[in-house]
């Protein structure tokens, strides 16, 4: 009895010391060393929305309205617009049809990496844009009236400008297929007669729980653009 | 009243006299002595704890436990000032005299000494240790949850499973956690980085409050958290516990093995060995599943140890590893997401149900110790002792993002913050015993420490050079206790970091003296007053004179100030303490000022990134001071029937914008009733306890300087019901307890997610501890 105890003590003994062989990190860099930078796996620096005539095809003045962060969400400097400086804005024509295009880009990487193709194509079912007509109304329909919720076509009113919003790409997801919002018509009413109203773009992260929907998943991409009709 | 406790007394005695008749009537008489001078220790407190029976020792010391069966009993001694302990005591036929020595109530000198002499002296400022009986209870939490039983500790919590110690709410960087001796080294920056250690390695969880830098370096400004093991046997046994656990809330379970021994043939050589594995699953808060909420630990430490008449070493390795599920509800992208967040009633997954898998974002830590000490004793009074120690503690943060193409493909994904730490400290003491009444011990420490970041840059890479020397004395009379401590300590510090696209080093250095003073007065046996002053100071830390960027999950930048000076406190701390046989109370008042506060400040500016406008806080310093009181009155009407009520209150304000400090603790109390039930032979040390916890709102808060107004006060109320089951020789503790037995909505203000979701709900939790005996050689 007294070996076998003695003998499980020295087995259990033995046992821990093979733990002591921990993992670790070959090649542990110093503090001195300067960091490697790695291929940070995701960094969006720019985002650019092209607007252009929907009959007559020419862009508008000052198309693609573009918002450039240089290090993205996790670096040191300040993003800015880079047309107007800090106030963006886009100026329409009252009574017309417009599309738009978003684009964004690491431009980090060299050549220039295009995430809207991510957007657009493999991980279109976990993400959607949305267009925001009134930040003080953030939290209920995102800043607009909703005019078609669902899929095709998800169209909305934004609230203040009065403009029409209407999606025209779907996403990849064959079973409950949704739209994205890379691509959209707007559609212009009366004049606003000079008053700016916001136009905030905002890319949704929502893996698993796209619905068509502004709440589920969190915020990617949020730019303030200001929006005018003539 | 003293008829009726003869009554009691009689019927408990009966009780077991009806069991075994025939081996009843023993009598255990005893001796309390304190273990430094042998002086007699009149009107100790002793506890039989099962049969439960409480005495007081008389003016020599001595006391005396009638009608006793044969079998194996504990004792519980308690002396003002002094350390409680527990001892075991076997009753074979005979009745027995034991000798019990008390160590005084904190072991100012050796944290764990192998040598059965040990000079310990008390400090000036009272320790708080947690008795055996809360430890039981709180057994399968984490260490922070376990400290919370000692009045004036709180929690910072995010979530239910990160909790980080906090005294006089003061957390971090100002609090010391000693882990078997060693300064605990990790990321202690964030308020979601809880210490990296396993409470199943210690069987002493003890709490020093106030400013306490003589001894452990400049930086314990709030007080020092001591967890111990216990010390390894000196006898030839084998022996072990095994602790399982499980807890309905989250369906966690949680077992923990101890098995130890000395070496019979090799004299003077002791082994511990010990493991714990740990799963929990999503936490469910009253109304919902809190998504990704599961965690994992699996940790093992051994210990090896010698000893000889005049010298003794130890070695131990300790590894904790860790995987922590952030809970989706807080995951936000921009203030917007935060804004959303807090005006929703539910998380927008309130959907989710129950699992054990832990998906981004997630925390993974791994913590290693490795220990190496020997003492030495010159004479009788003199002795010193050497203590290196090697850390090594890498975190990993893995956010909720998109995957790259080849971490698509390969399925290895990096993590979004990697930071490891590598922390070296060797310590050397003399100390020396009563020489003309003056007791007292010099020494020296010095750290090297390393800290690299790889991926997402937040903090920077240092190299930390910190070297310290100290020395205090202590006049010692019979009534009376009187200490003078001084210690200076030098700081380097060398940051790495990028500056735009250069790779730049900065330089800074702090140095400065700590003072300390205090003293004891012992009117009585009964009533001790601790008074205690001093003078601390801590250098600002990377994080705070560099850190520039988003903090994920708060939804703020964060920027450092490199112009930051360092941070002095001036604490007094008073203790009265006052213990009889029914009654004892402690109350602890205190105060510190401090100069030069850092803190980080929200600014009203606003800065642009590609995901909206972030609101930026800056580092700041400003004159502040923490006060407040923490209470503590235990009262035992007869042997069945006793309450414990703690209670504390910490104010704290700054002067220098004259509003109040934010994320304090608010006012709360704690009230337990306690039934102790009859023992059988079988069936001993059964009770029956009540918890009922208040917390206040907590309305002094500074104006705009937090996301959203505080939480409303809440009460929540538990049980636990503890039995030891003895069969034959071998014992089995087991306990079924509840916590927010009411299922209660509620959020706490110190908890991070708070913002997002209530905290969680009703638990129903099992512990059995069964301890073993594998060989004795008596």
């Amino acid at each position: 009895m007294k070996k076998t105890i003695k003998l499980t003590t020295y087995a259990v003994v033995a046992l821990a010391l093979t733990f002591m062989a921990c993992k670790k990190k070959k090649n542990q860099p110093t503090p001195e060393t300067p960091a490697v930078i790695q291929n940070l796996p995701e960094v969006i620096t720019t985002l650019r929305i092209y607007i252009w005539d929907s009959i007559t095809n020419i862009a508008i003045t000052g198309s693609p309205f573009s918002f450039k962060d240089p290090d993205g969400i996790n670096g040191t400097q300040i993003g800015t617009f880079l047309n107007n400086g800090t106030d963006s804005v886009i100026t329409l024509t009252s009574n017309t049809t417009y599309k738009t295009r978003v684009v964004i880009l690491d431009e980090t990487k060299n050549p220039t990496d295009s995430t809207s193709n991510i957007v657009a194509g493999a991980e279109s079912d976990q993400h959607m844009f949305f267009y925001n007509g009134d930040p003080t109304n953030n939290a209920t329909n995102n800043g607009n009236t909703i005019i078609k919720s669902g899929y095709p076509n998800y169209s909305v009113k934004l609230n203040g400008s009065n403009i029409r919003l209407r999606y025209t790409d779907v996403d990849i997801n064959t079973t409950t297929t949704r739209n994205i919002g890379l691509n959209t018509y707007l559609k212009t009413s009366t004049s606003t007669t000079g008053t700016k109203y916001p136009f905030i773009t905002t890319l949704r992260h929502q893996p698993g729980v796209k619905d068509g929907t502004y709440a589920p998943g969190e915020t990617d991409i949020e730019i303030n653009f200001k929006i005018k009709v003539n | 009243m003293f008829l009726k406790k003869q009554i009691v007394l009689y019927i408990l005695t009966l009780m077991c006299i009806l069991i075994k008749a025939q081996d009843c009537g023993l009598a255990l008489k005893g001796h309390v002595i304190d273990d430094d001078n042998n002086e007699h220790l009149g009107f100790a407190i002793v506890k039989l704890i099962a049969p439960q029976k409480i005495i007081q020792t008389n003016e020599n010391g001595e006391f005396v436990f009638d009608n006793l069966c044969e079998g194996n009993y504990q004792l519980f001694v308690q002396h003002v000032g002094c350390k409680d302990t527990l001892i075991n005591v076997i009753l074979n036929s005979k009745s027995k005299k034991i000798a019990i020595k008390l160590p005084h109530s904190i072991n100012n000198l050796g944290e764990i000494d192998v040598m059965d002499k040990r000079i310990e002296m008390k400090k000036t400022q009272t320790v708080n240790q947690l008795t055996p009986e809360e430890i039981q209870n709180s057994k399968g939490q984490n260490l922070g949850d376990v400290l919370k039983n000692i009045t004036g500790v709180t929690v910072l919590n995010t979530g239910a499973t990160i909790s980080k110690p906090m005294i006089h709410g003061m957390q971090g960087y100002r609090l010391l956690i000693l882990n078997n001796g060693i300064r605990q080294e990790g990321q202690q920056w964030g308020n979601e980085h809880a210490p990296e250690i396993d409470p199943f390695v210690a069987q002493k969880f003890s709490v020093i409050k106030g400013v306490n830098a003589i001894r452990y370096g400049s930086d314990a400004i709030a007080g020092v958290v001591l967890v111990e093991p216990n010390e390894l046997p000196d006898t030839a046994a084998v022996t072990g516990e095994i602790n399982i656990v499980g807890l309905s809330n989250g369906q966690t379970g949680a077992a923990s093995a101890m098995l130890q021994g000395y070496f019979d043939k090799i004299k003077g050589f002791s082994w511990r060995v010990q493991g714990t594995l740990k799963k929990g699953g999503t936490i469910k808060s009253p109304l919902y599943y809190l998504s990704n909420t599961g965690a994992e630990e699996q940790n093992f430490s051994y210990a090896l140890g010698y000893h000889h008449k005049k010298w003794g070493a130890e070695a131990y390795y300790s590894q904790f590893n860790t995987r922590i599920g952030i809970f989706t509800g807080s995951h936000i992208g921009n203030l917007n997401d935060l804004q959303n967040a807090l005006t929703r009633t539910k998380p927008i997954d309130s959907l989710a149900t129950f699992t054990y898998n832990i998906n981004r974002a997630y925390q993974q830590t791994a913590h290693e110790l490795i220990k190496g000490l020997a003492h030495y004793h010159f004479s009788t009074k003199w002795r010193a002792k050497v203590q290196y120690a090697w850390q090594y503690n890498l975190r990993k943060e893995f956010d909720i993002r998109r995957l790259t193409p080849t971490e698509k493909e390969t399925g290895i994904i990096a993590p979004d913050l990697d930071l490891s730490i590598t922390s070296q400290t060797l310590d050397g003491i003399i100390e020396h015993d009563n020489i003309n009444s003056f007791r007292g011990m010099f020494g020296a420490s010095y750290m090297l420490q390393k800290n690299v970041y790889q991926g997402r840059f937040f903090l920077p890479n240092y190299i930390n050079n910190t070297w310290g020397t100290f020395a205090t004395e202590r006049y010692v009379l019979p009534h009376l206790e009187v200490e003078l401590g001084i210690r200076y300590d030098e700081k380097k510090l060398d940051s790495y970091f990028y500056e735009t696209t250069i790779w730049t080093k900065h330089f800074k250095s702090f140095k400065n003296f700590t003072y300390n003073g205090g003293f004891i007065y012992k009117p009585s046996t009964s009533f001790n007053v601790f008074v205690n002053a001093g003078k601390a100071w801590r250098a600002p830390a990377p994080n705070e004179l560099y850190s520039n960027g988003i903090h994920q999950g708060i939804g703020a930048i964060e920027r450092g100030n490199d112009s930051l000076k360092t941070e002095t406190c001036y604490n007094i701390t008073t203790t009265g303490i006052y213990k009889s046989k029914q009654l004892s109370i402690e109350a602890t008042i205190y105060h510190n000022q401090f100069n030069n506060f850092i803190y980080l400040n929200p600014s009203n500016t606003l800065e642009l990134t590609i995901r909206g406008s972030f609101p930026v806080f800056y580092t700041k310093q400003d004159n502040v001071r923490i006060s407040g009181i923490d209470f503590r009155t235990d009262y035992s009407f007869n042997n069945y029937f006793s309450i414990t009520l703690k209670g504390m209150i910490v104010r704290a304000w700054n002067y220098s914008i004259n509003d109040y400090l934010i994320y304090m603790p608010s006012d709360r109390g704690d009230l337990q009733l306690k039934i102790n039930l009859p023992c059988t032979k079988v069936l001993k040390n059964n009770s029956f306890q009540l918890t009922n916890v208040f917390v206040a709102k907590q309305w002094r808060t500074a104006s705009g300087a937090d996301f959203a107004p505080p939480p409303a006060a809440y009460y929540l109320l538990g049980f636990n019901i503890g039995t030891e089951l003895n069969i034959k020789k071998q014992k089995l503790l087991l306990h079924f307890s509840a916590t927010n037995l009411l299922n209660v909505r509620y959020r706490e203000y110190l908890d991070r997610f708070r913002y997002y979701a209530d905290a969680a709900g009703v638990s129903y939790n099992i512990k059995l501890t069964l301890p073993l005996t594998l060989y004795d050689k008596k």
